[in-house]
């Protein structure tokens, strides 16, 4: 019985199908030409089912001596494969009578397949003497474990396909472009261990137990036109039968060959045969039938599969430049490749994704939210792109073996991937991405902040957050000073992304507070770069109407920040600028000077000193003091008089100091005219310090007592200095 | 007299500054047209200058004053990055843009401005009859020198309130518009005789129209004769013709007629002509 079980399971089922022509859209799924080097990946499983019912005879071999018995009871052979096939890089060329290359046959050569198998289930045997035997079957095994241990190697699977390579093959109507066949080789799996319990019904406390090895366990696949039992293509078979060169094999050569098949076939399988061709670079299929040799039909045989080609296919998409960061309508190439060792050209299809849809082109210009890269317009050897959902996709028109493609910013702060794919026969293979993965960032940006390496590395340094904001230039001398006097309210993103100031783009720099500022009159800051702020002036149409500057924000901002805004206005009689409150850009509506009055302003105050002291109050500047109600001179405003700690006090050159005092109350309690020449103002002082005529101990010089208005009450401006938040007095 | 503007750009310094700007990360080179622009093909060559236009109206039935002001917005933005930079960026200064000369009469500075209405379509409409007030003959604009050109527009030639108007500055390397500026309301004498007076006294020191201001000063004393505006502009006035101690004397009594804390900032152009007038202490 055992014998005859293991002599059954040697029988290879083949399946060979006659070729029913194909329509080309088959031909146009498969690759044509020069594909080898391939890998044929997937996964396949089967089962020979044997079910006992009734005599069994099998003439192969012969009544056995004791005459026919009775089955009954079912035993199954499962089996499940991973498998690797690898296409030979010889592929034997087809040949028309002139001697043209019609088309290619490749062999399939096992790549490192594995088999797992099973068998179990119990076969009741009633022989012709009535004595009943009962046979139970377990066992397991992997391949190809089992098949070194027992026939010491082997491949377990083989095959072949054929790429047409003519758009007239003459095979056509019995071998289409990507017909192939796939032949399990019954012999590897022989070793496959396995359990036989034999009971005799009379002594069942006597069980028979033999522990043994299949030999061979019914391994089979199907495929397109199985030529044997045996690995041979169809030109080794031709070549074996007609002593014809194996390195090319005539159109005739292959008909003969498959026609003789397909005999062999029909004799060995009962079921019609069926043909197997490639569709969409997958080998996919079915087959069941019974074997014609069991001729009782109690055993039937199935298997399925579906293979995925993966070509050997070595290839990389390089990174684009490191020192280019975006900028709008500016470019960038990327370029992907195959490894000119796998000899193979394919259409390059490169994707844009993950693409930023920032609003506008910079944080202060534009409004649209399209896609902030594209692929450039026009480009030679590629097709029109297309949008998707969050990028862009672009194919090359034609085949070679390396593509180059240009990037387009649209926006200053532009981020997104690209992907690189190559298609070599109909199956589109992920290119390896020049540092890892498959895909690439544009612009090179390895710390994922979306700011470009080599603009991060120069201005900011290699990993900082983008949403950080913690400018600090121009320093605040007191380091006890409230930390929030940092920054200037636009995120490392925004600045890197930039602006527009006048029509002019430039990024903020980091490290540096930036200010903005709309001059409605066009004069100028005046002496408030003294301040040590990096200042931008803006147009109109560059920050919102409620003074936003960066109002297209977006990714990783620091949150709305307000530029000043620098109006003409008639003020009171001899008042020559104002602002609407101290504070920061967020808080300051305005900022007024009467332009009028401000040509007027000569001498010890100048225009440049009024617009220099009205922004100074614009970012958080308040006076160096309060004018005191309470003044012993009489006669006049104390907005005209200097007194100890007031706002003419402190600091004689700061701009932030009062400098027009008619009088001045001197430490005796007396008023006194002040001097003529109270400046120049010319920077914002450090310190609550008075110098020069503010300065030292009391003293009388020239009949007046000095200092006049001494040390600043508030003073020391630069700890003040702030531009991001709401602070307001200087606090 | 010349007859044509000329805009004299140093080449040189032009190249050193478009080299610069292609050295320095992000940087953006914007020069005028006509000049080869060694940058980005992409970049588009904006013109170095920058204009605004302030209007003042006062009385209707006199002229309206429109301000623009020309200036090298390339220049004036470098040096702020300059004194920004200031020992401590990593990176040695650019050099300083080039000064743009202009050297126009005022009725060359005419033919090159344009005073239009904007309208909410977007088309614009000419603002006929402007005739130039004041306007400097040569000046080299860099960093914040300015050109202001004082331009004088008919009664009635204005639209409405409201409307926005834009000027428009035809440079050799191309023309430069303005942002829009308001016309601002107006006053109607017969209905607020103060306002207007005030708003027609500011328009006359625009235009620098001394009898205008006179007649202003005039109503705003019969109007208001115990507010800081009356001898503040009579003194205005008194020092133009020459009334040098009338003219102090008003002063002072604008100084002293300002209420203790109403204002936020000191009277620094009082002061000054005041100063003037009395002479400083030392």
């Amino acid at each position: 019985m055992v014998n005859r079980l293991i002599r059954f399971l040697a029988v290879v089922v083949v399946a060979a199908l006659a070729a029913a022509p194909l329509a080309s859209r088959i031909s146009a799924q498969a690759p044509r030409g020069d594909a080898s080097g391939g890998r044929w990946v997937g996964r396949a499983s089967g089962e020979l089912r044997r079910v006992g019912v009734g005599p069994y005879v099998l003439p192969a071999l012969g009544t056995e001596p004791g005459g026919p018995s009775d089955q009954s009871g079912t035993v199954v052979t499962t089996w499940t494969a991973e498998i690797r096939l690898k296409e030979s890089t010889t592929p034997v060329d087809v040949k028309d009578a002139a001697g043209a290359v019609v088309g290619r046959l490749v062999p399939l050569v096992d790549d490192g397949s594995t088999v797992t198998l099973g068998i179990s289930g119990r076969m009741t045997e009633r022989s012709h003497y009535g004595d009943i035997e009962y046979w139970d079957y377990t066992g397991s095994g992997i391949a190809p474990e089992a098949r070194v241990a027992s026939i010491g190697g082997g491949a377990f699977l083989s095959g072949w396909v054929y790429y047409s390579v003519s758009d007239h093959d003459p095979l056509a109507d019995i071998l289409p472009n990507g017909a192939y066949s796939l032949l399990g080789t019954p012999q590897v799996l022989n070793g496959f261990a396995i359990k036989v319990t034999h009971v005799d019904a009379g002594h069942p406390d006597q069980p028979h137990v033999n522990n043994m090895r299949s030999g061979g366990t019914g391994s089979w696949m199907g495929g397109y036109a199985l030529w044997s039992w045996s690995r041979m293509t169809p030109a080794e078979r031709v070549a074996k039968r007609f002593g014809i060169d194996g390195n090319s094999i005539s159109v005739d050569g292959v008909r003969q060959a498959l026609t003789a098949t397909k005999a062999t076939m029909r004799d060995v399988m009962s079921a019609d045969p069926k043909s197997y061709v490639i569709a969409n670079s997958v080998m996919d299929g079915r087959m069941a039938g019974v074997p014609k040799e069991s001729l009782s039909e109690k055993t039937t045989v199935s298997s399925e599969w579906h293979l995925e080609r993966e070509i050997h296919l070595s290839g990389s998409l390089k990174r684009v430049d490191r020192d280019w960061r975006p900028k709008k309508d500016d470019k960038v190439t990327a370029t992907a490749a195959i490894d000119p060792a796998s000899n193979l050209t394919g259409t390059f299809r490169f994707t844009l994704f993950d693409v930023s849809r920032e609003r506008g082109y910079a944080i202060n210009a534009g409004w649209d939210t399209s896609l902030d890269l594209e692929f450039a317009a026009g480009q030679a050897g590629f097709g029109a792109a297309t949008e998707t959902a969050d990028g862009w996709q672009i194919q090359t028109a034609g085949t070679s073996a390396t593509a180059t493609v240009q990037i387009l910013a649209k926006d200053y702060g532009a981020y997104g991937k690209l992907k690189a794919e190559v298609n070599v026969d109909g199956h589109w293979y992920p290119l390896r991405a020049e540092g890892g993965g498959t895909s690439i960032t544009v612009p090179l940006d390895d710390d994922g902040n979306h700011i470009a390496d080599g603009w991060e590395e120069v201005w900011l340094g290699l990993g900082s957050p983008a949403t950080d904001d913690t400018d600090e230039l121009p320093a605040t001398p007191d380091a006890s000073e409230p930390a929030n006097r940092a920054g200037d309210g636009l995120s490392n993103y925004e600045e890197y992304r930039g602006f527009m100031q006048e029509e002019s783009w430039d990024f903020g720099y980091p490290g540096m507070r930036d200010v903005f500022i709309y001059d409605e009159l066009g004069h100028g800051t005046g002496l408030y770069s003294k301040s040590g702020l990096r200042i931008h002036l803006i147009r109109f149409k560059e920050y919102d109407k409620d003074r936003v500057v960066n109002f297209n924000r977006g990714y990783a901002t620091a949150g709305p920040q307000k530029a000043l805004h620098i109006m003409d206005w008639g003020l009171d009689p001899g008042v020559a600028g104002q602002a609407s409150v101290v504070g920061t850009p967020n808080v300051v509506d305005w900022i007024r000077i009467d332009t009028v009055k401000a040509s007027y302003v000569q001498g010890s105050v100048s225009a440049a000193e009024v617009i220099a002291h009205e922004l100074g109050h614009g970012t958080n500047l308040p006076h160096h003091g309060e004018a005191s109600k309470g003044t012993v001179c009489a006669g006049g405003d104390p907005m005209i008089t200097g007194i100890k700690g007031g706002q003419y006090s402190g600091d004689w050159h700061c701009i932030m100091r009062y400098t027009s005092a008619i009088q001045y109350e001197g430490w005796d309690g007396n008023c006194y005219l002040a001097p003529a020449q109270q400046g120049p103002r010319e920077s914002f002082c450090r310190s609550k310090a008075g110098t020069e005529l503010n300065a030292g101990p009391q003293r009388m010089e020239e009949m007046y007592p000095y200092p006049m208005a001494g040390d600043a009450t508030v003073g020391a401006c630069m700890n003040h200095l702030t531009v991001r938040g709401t602070a307001r007095n200087g606090g | 007299m010349l007859k044509r503007i000329t805009l004299v750009v140093v080449l040189l310094a032009i190249a050193a500054v478009a080299v610069w700007r292609l050295r320095k990360p992000g940087g953006d080179a914007s020069i005028p047209s006509g000049l080869t622009q060694a940058t980005s093909p992409t970049a588009a060559a904006v013109p170095p200058l920058g204009l605004r236009l302030r209007v003042a109206v006062g009385d209707p039935s006199a002229s309206a004053m429109l301000t623009v002001t020309l200036f090298n917005r390339a220049s004036r933005q470098a040096a702020l990055n300059r004194a920004a930079d200031a020992g401590r960026a990593a990176q040695p200064a650019p050099p300083a843009p080039a000064p743009v000369r202009v050297d126009l009469t005022a009725a060359e500075w005419l033919s090159r401005i344009d005073i239009d209405e904007l309208r909410a379509d977007g088309t614009k409409a000419r603002i006929n009859g402007v005739t130039v007030r004041q306007a400097p003959s040569a000046v080299a604009l860099e960093n914040d020198v300015t050109a202001v050109v004082s331009l004088e527009c008919p009664p009635g030639s204005l639209p409405a309130a409201g409307a926005k108007l834009v000027a428009t500055f035809r440079s050799d390397s191309g023309p430069i518009e303005s942002d829009p500026a308001d016309v601002p309301p107006v006053a109607r004498p017969s209905t607020n005789a103060l306002t207007a007076a005030l708003a027609d006294a500011r328009v006359a020191r625009i235009a620098n129209d001394i009898d205008r201001l006179a007649r202003a000063a005039v109503i705003i004393e019969r109007e208001a004769p115990s507010s800081v505006e009356a001898p503040y502009y009579r003194g205005l006035v008194q020092e133009a013709r020459g009334e040098r101690d009338a003219a102090l004397a008003s002063y002072r009594s604008a100084l002293d007629r300002m209420s203790r804390g109403r204002y936020s900032e000191p009277p620094d152009e009082l002061v000054f002509l005041i100063r003037r007038l009395q002479g400083g202490r030392r």
